[in-house]
């Protein structure tokens, strides 16, 4: 009895000494909601974790999850947003709330959520705009401004048409001049949304670069999405063509191209696309016998990058 | 050596006293008269267009011809005209000197050097068949095939000869003759080089067409470039130029192992004459000692090959062989050699000297023995030594042999029908059936996939009898360029495998943005049967064709049986994260750069574990690039202007494009390959290893070269043999590249090293984990159930299948470590935030090492460690044999020298490091470098021991149950050794729990063993005992003198020696000679045991 008693009086002591894996082990094997709720304020940030991943396997526990927004513990914080994302709890509000928490793993889960239900519209689209503009973390940024990303364009090339049964031959080729293009960096994403593709754009203060070599040999040491743009006179109008086109030799690596302000397609096949030659058809949009306007927005991820080769308008029969 | 023999030739050819009346036309280009004949019968020559006669040294004049080119259509050489003395009768013969001139190497593939027939091509025409030419076709660089055609109104015969060398600016004596009744024969510098009986031919049909030296009688004129001398056209057959019974041995195989089976060579018997070579004995002498091989008679221009065994009994050396058969005699020359130890290749990726390989300590380097034009014509396998000339290849395998080299073929018959030829069909197309610009071409076309076996199965036939001709690499960094591609037949495969149409989202080879995806699903993840998912899964295993070709090639190489040949691919994890990189090959392969970190080469080489996991039995080699780009290391563009604030290599050749990777890192890259359960390892860029004049690759580090020297010797010879024998041990903690990720969000490693995967792998290195990577395919094949830990880099997007093994595994209380970017479905327990390198080697170390440190710290709680060090600088990684741990700890303490280290990019200079290392559990440790037992401490339920470390330096140790104590040698034999028979002899280490348990270890040992003249025999060198036990057979050769050997016997991890002494008697016994003793005592007590004591005492 003595033994017994003993043994009561130094039950919590004994609790209170378990190492934070048996906590762990125990809150495995018992997640009931108390056991749940007290482990998210253990002062080990594991037992915490996976506390609130308990929670979120639960049924009853989404007021609970919500009231966890407000924990200290970013993380925990993030947990209970993706658990609320996961039992679609999360309404456009609450994400946009937590769009303005200070800790950012928790707004890229707000932000991949909102991302995530396409096409974006209404609050959602106002959110994700507001953060494509203002929000400080480029990973967060990037999932806003590529949800809300507005050009895209498919032509299929006169060569690739599969009722084309002719042969196709470049009967003009003039290379855009290489030198003085005139480029700006855009490491908040920024350029699209304040018109660089717009003829009448001013970029008399960008600086200038040549083409057909890369923006780290033109001392630019840099990775992330720039813009180039070049003016240039197109030749007279051809008595007889079937097409004509903008063939990049290669860009490092992926490319949004503009002619005259009108998008005309992109090369976008992610880090593999460094070294593949594209074309894009620009019959409808070329001023012959004109200035035109060509702007180029171009990502890199990964060492060298831009327009590194040359570039030709090609005048196809 | 060829030149000498030209020129001996040369000088008997020219005084040798040819029947005069024989010759019909003789143009020696006399300086008087040089174009007159001076065999009296008045056919003097008439130069054309641009031909001259210039002067010689050699031969005083000369004809001179500077080529034909299609643009340019110029006749030259000579004309001799149409005489009907040039028309023979039956026999006739020509001979002539030639010597090419620089340009034939641009000319064209064809060159004429006489012509009276015009049409060298198949016609059915008369017109087509009359006469005779004799010309050239390009084989090769300096390489060509002599061609006879004769014409018998009908049709035509042609003899091709085997490839000659036609070195430029060198003499060479060419002759043919024609013996009237079908048998042609050419000869270059005296010896008869090809021979061929046409049956049922007799004359030549007379041609209406001139006789023309030097060039094709007319258009399309192919004018030998060069200059020729001393023609000679001859009626009848000169004794030179005829039939002549021989014998010769062949130049295959020459060199043996001793004690190898069936050991033969070659004795071709060529009765190359009108009467029949009566019954016989063909004498074989070697050594002293004859043997005699029956031999029955042979009919007129009957050939017959005969097989002469070679005696493998005899000790190594170099042995001459004699033939004789009645008057006929050859001679020839083998050798012996020692039977090789198991070692581990260190393969030299490239082709090197034999010197520097053996300086190195390279086993292999690699040799293009391939075949792909006449392969590719036959569409069959070939015997390649009947269609080219193999001598060369045969002669360096040989010479390899005797210096205990390897060659590795490399091979690229994919690569080569790229580039050759122009079927539509082998071009990758668009989806409107377009060519695409990529050269990469359709691997998977039935032509090319049959070719890849030929080719295969080619090399095996002609060069698989050479045993140290036992490797090949099979392409090498094809798929970079890979590229969808939508051949009928490749459309019909892909939906075959997936039950319906490429989905049109299919546009690029690396997957599609899920982002663009409109209903792509807000927990990304997908049914496991994703169309799109399923679409790449097919193309990189299989759809691009190349995992399929490999396999064909391999299957072709393994075609005749040969059970130790490997094959390999690399780099095998330059593509995505799914199994199949290589197709069947024996061994993936990868390389990488050593900077910025050098233990970032164990991220790729465990890369290639997991995608070898993916075929069964498949094996892990690693290769560390010697190469540095000189961009990711001392950008050129930043080297100071002013030459004096230049480091030395920079002043010495400051425009090298690669540079020499530095001492520390080579050392650091060596032992992160070898903590790892790999079957070899490979250097490239010989470049940057060895001072070459030219190329882009440059040695700017004269330290590199002796390091790797220093290594190779010290410690993977010493511990090869044994690292072979050692597996991985088992690891709690798994790092998840995802295939679906890297499809939907463009991510992966792509086997770089330097994506966020990687430097996460870095994190847990220097954590003290030992992380295994594991694919998609591997977490549905085996589950998560053997780990604690689940490490997710860049995991944007999961399968269901993988996403419900995860959930499974955090239910039974794994834990998941991820970044921010980890699919949202899974609630990871830990984040580490992605790190963007900033090119600042040092920033960069401190802050992976401080998220290294965070995480240790949060997981200790739970996770208990294999091992522990006291600074994350010292790198550890273990493996196991039984119960038995191989530590391997490596000195990554480093800082910015004076090499490149000015940079800022790369840390390449190492520092001297010191601490301790922590095993749990207790037992006895042993140094396996060092060779000596470790004091230890026992702490916190371990074993804690001082580790000290110079620069880059890595160190092995071994964790034994029980302690090593005794060691005994056994030698069978009942106390007589019969020369020339083997005896099993036996080396024995136990441990000291009763003196004869074994240990469940592999432990390296040291063989020395000494013949009777004190020089190291067979099988000296390296060894592992497995489980404690090393068991040899002991041959005693056959001529070995008497005397007394002796046996030392060295355990590495110890270091303790044990030595045993017999004779070998001229009775051709060998007695033990009843000594054992231990070279020396130590605190370790040892024993010495014979094992048939009684006997021999």
């Amino acid at each position: 009895m003595k033994h017994l008693i003993l043994l009561l009086l130094a039950a919590p002591f004994l609790l209170f000494a378990q190492t934070p894996k048996e906590r762990r082990d125990n809150l495995l094997k018992n997640p009931d909601l108390p056991s749940l709720l007290k482990a998210v304020a253990d002062d080990n940030a594991i037992i915490r974790h996976t506390a609130v991943r308990l929670l979120a396997q639960r049924e009853d526990a989404t007021t609970q999850l919500v009231a966890l927004l407000k924990s200290t513990d970013p993380l925990v914080r993030r947990g209970a947003l993706q658990a609320l994302c996961l039992k679609n709890a999360a309404t456009v509000e609450l994400l946009g709330d937590m769009m303005d928490d200070t800790d950012v793993n928790v707004r890229l889960i707000a932000v991949s959520q909102l991302a995530a239900d396409k096409p974006a519209k209404g609050k959602q689209l106002e959110i994700l705009e507001k953060t494509a503009r203002k929000e400080k973390n480029a990973a967060v940024r990037d999932i806003a401004s590529k949800a809300i990303w507005p050009f895209y364009r498919n032509t299929v090339l006169l060569r690739n048409r599969s009722d084309w049964d002719h042969d196709v031959k470049v009967v003009q080729d003039i290379l855009l001049p290489a030198a003085d293009w005139r480029f700006s960096l855009d490491e908040n994403n920024q350029g699209h949304l304040n018109n660089w593709f717009k003829t009448n754009f001013d970029d008399s203060a960008w600086k200038t670069i040549p083409i057909a070599v890369t923006w780290e040999d033109a001392g630019f040491k840099y990775d992330g999405l720039a813009w180039y743009r070049k003016s240039f006179k197109a030749p007279s109008k051809p008595e007889k063509f079937n097409a004509v086109e903008l063939h990049f030799e290669s860009v490092d690596e992926c490319a949004w191209v503009w002619l005259n302000g009108i998008y005309i397609g992109q090369h976008d096949l992610g880090t593999s696309g460094w070294q593949t030659p594209f074309s894009l058809d620009i019959t409808k949009e070329i001023k012959w016998d004109a200035d035109n306007v060509i702007v180029v927005r171009i990502l890199d991820t990964a060492g060298a990058g831009g327009i590194y080769k040359p570039v030709h308008l090609q005048v196809l029969e | 050596m060829k030149q000498a023999l030209t020129i001996i030739f040369a000088v008997l050819f020219l005084s040798s006293a040819l029947p005069a009346a024989d010759i019909i036309g003789q143009w020696i280009f006399n300086a008087d008269k040089p174009l007159e004949d001076a065999s009296g019968h008045n056919h003097a020559i008439k130069l054309r267009g641009k031909a001259q006669i210039v002067d010689d040294e050699r031969f005083g004049i000369a004809l001179k011809s500077t080529g034909s080119v299609p643009s340019a259509d110029n006749r030259q050489g000579a004309d001799a005209g149409n005489h009907a003395d040039f028309t023979p009768q039956g026999a006739f013969a020509f001979d002539f000197w030639l010597n090419p001139d620089e340009a034939i190497r641009t000319g064209r593939d064809h060159f004429f050097l006489l012509d009276k027939k015009i049409y060298h091509y198949f016609r059915e025409m008369e017109k087509a068949n009359l006469g005779y030419c004799c010309y050239l076709l390009t084989r090769g660089k300096d390489l060509y095939t002599i061609n006879v055609n004769l014409g018998f109104k009908t049709n035509s015969v042609v003899l091709e000869s085997r490839p000659v060398h036609l070195p430029v600016n060198e003499w060479h004596h060419l002759a043919f003759s024609y013996d009237g009744e079908g048998t042609v024969r050419i000869f270059m510098d005296g010896q008869m080089i090809a021979k061929k009986h046409f049956a049922d031919y007799k004359a030549v049909a007379p041609s209406p067409y001139p006789l023309t030296l030097g060039d094709r009688s007319t258009s399309n004129y192919s004018s030998f470039v060069g200059k020729m001398a001393q023609f000679r056209y001859y009626q009848g057959v000169p004794q030179e130029f005829g039939p002549h019974p021989s014998i010769s041995f062949n130049q295959g195989r020459t060199v043996f192992y001793h004690k190898e089976k069936n050991a033969a060579v070659t004795l071709t018997i060529d009765n190359d004459n009108t009467e029949f070579m009566d019954d016989g004995i063909v004498t074989i002498t070697v050594n002293g000692a004859k043997h005699e091989l029956p031999f029955k008679k042979l009919a007129p221009r009957e050939i017959r090959h005969v097989t002469v065994p070679i005696d493998t009994t005899l000790k190594a050396a170099s042995y001459q062989m004699y033939a004789t058969l009645n008057t006929l005699h050859a001679q020839s020359t083998f050798d012996i050699v020692p039977r090789e130890n198991p070692f581990m290749p260190v393969v030299m990726w490239g082709t090197c000297p034999a010197e520097e390989l053996q300086y190195i300590g390279f086993t292999h380097d690699l040799r293009h023995f391939s075949n792909f034009v006449d392969v590719w014509k036959a569409k069959k396998p070939l015997d390649l030594s009947e269609v080219e000339d193999v001598t060369p290849k045969f002669n360096l395998l040989n010479e390899y042999m005797k210096k205990g080299l390897h060659a590795c073929l490399t091979t690229a018959p994919g690569r080569w029908v790229e580039q050759t030829q122009k079927n539509p069909e082998y071009k990758r197309v668009n989806r409107s059936g377009k060519p695409l610009e990529t050269t990469n071409g359709a691997m998977g076309h039935p032509d090319i996939q049959q070719f890849g076996y030929n080719v295969g199965a080619s090399v095996a036939k002609t060069y698989l009898q050479f045993p140290n001709f036992d490797a090949a690499l099979i392409h090498s960094e094809v798929r970079d360029s890979t590229a969808l591609s939508f051949q009928p037949f490749e459309v019909k495969a892909a939906e075959e495998f997936l039950g319906g149409k490429i989905p049109q989202e299919v546009r690029a080879k690396t997957g599609v943005p899920y982002q663009t995806l409109p209903n792509f699903p807000p927990s990304r993840v997908i049914p496991d049967d994703d169309p799109i998912l399923r679409f790449y899964t097919w193309f990189w295993k299989d759809g691009d064709g190349w995992n399929p070709l490999h396999s064909r090639i391999h299957d072709g190489l393994k075609s005749t049986g040969r059970k130790d040949f490997w094959t390999f691919f690399d780099p095998a994890v330059r593509v995505p994260s799914v199994w199949g990189s290589g197709g069947h090959v024996d061994i993936v392969s990868q390389w990488t750069y050593s900077y910025p970190d050098p233990i970032k080469i164990g991220q790729s080489c465990d890369e290639l574990f997991a995608m070898a996991e993916g075929y069964p039995n498949q094996k892990v080699m690693k290769m560390t690039q010697i190469i540095w780009y000189r961009s990711g290391t001392a950008p050129i563009e930043q080297m100071p202007k002013e030459e004096d604030k230049r480091v030395q290599w920079e002043r010495d050749i400051p425009d090298a494009k690669f540079i020499s990777i530095a001492p520390d890192h080579l050392e650091i890259a060596l032992w992160s390959m070898i903590a790892r359960p790999v079957r070899g390892i490979m250097y490239h860029g010989r470049g940057s290893l060895f001072t070459t004049t030219g190329g882009s690759y440059r040695m700017t580090n004269p330290e590199t070269a002796p390091r790797l020297s220093k290594l190779v010797h010290d410690v993977i010879q010493p511990l090869g043999p044994s690292l072979l024998e050692i597996p991985d041990a088992p690891s709690r903690v798994a790092i998840l590249e995802s295939f679906a990720s890297q499809m939907y969000a463009q991510c992966g490693s792509n086997g770089w090293s330097n994506s966020w995967e990687a430097d996460m792998h870095l994190i847990l290195q220097w954590a003290g984990y030992q992380p295994r990577i594991i694919y998609d395919e591997t977490v549905r094949k085996n589950g998560l159930d053997a780990y604690d830990i689940l490490v997710m880099p860049n995991c944007y997007v999961l399968t269901q299948s993988v996403y419900d093994e995860i959930i499974k595994f955090q239910k039974r209380g794994g834990i998941v470590v991820s970044d921010e970017r980890l699919c949202p479905a899974v609630m990871p327990d830990l984040i580490i935030p992605a790190y963007k390198r900033t090119r600042k080697a040092e920033v960069d170390k401190v802050v992976l090492q401080h998220e290294a440190a965070k995480l240790r710290s949060a997981l200790d709680p739970f996770f208990t460690r294999n091992f522990k060090t006291s600074n994350m600088d010292i790198v550890g990684r273990m493996r196991r044999f039984g119960d038995t741990d191989y530590l391997f700890l490596i000195n990554d303490k480093r800082t910015f020298g004076d090499y490149v280290g000015q940079y800022g990019l790369v840390m390449e200079k190492g520092l001297p490091n010191a601490g301790t290392a922590w095993l749990p559990g207790d037992g006895y440790i042993y140094d396996l470098v060092a060779h000596k037992q470790v004091p230890t401490t026992p702490k916190d339920g371990g074993l804690s021991f001082d580790v000290s470390f110079g620069p880059g330096e890595g160190k092995l140790f071994m964790r034994t149950k029980e302690q090593i104590n005794a060691r005994t040698i056994n030698i069978g034999g009942n106390g007589t050794v019969t020369r020339g028979s083997e005896v099993p002899l036996i080396i024995e280490i136990h441990s000291a729990f009763d003196g004869t348990n074994f240990p469940n270890a592999v432990i390296p040992l040291k063989l020395t063993i000494l013949d009777a003249d004190g020089k190291p025999a067979e099988f000296s060198g390296y060894h592992a005992a497995v489980n404690g036990e090393l068991k040899l057979n002991l041959s005693i050769p056959s001529n070995e003198k008497p005397g007394k050997w002796t046996i030392i016997a060295e355990n590495l991890a110890d270091g303790g020696k044990i030595q045993y002494s017999f004779t070998a008697r001229i009775s051709r016994t060998a007695r033990i000679s009843r000594t054992a003793r231990i070279s020396r005592t130590a605190r370790i007590s040892r024993t010495a045991r014979i094992s048939r004591t009684a006997r021999f005492a």
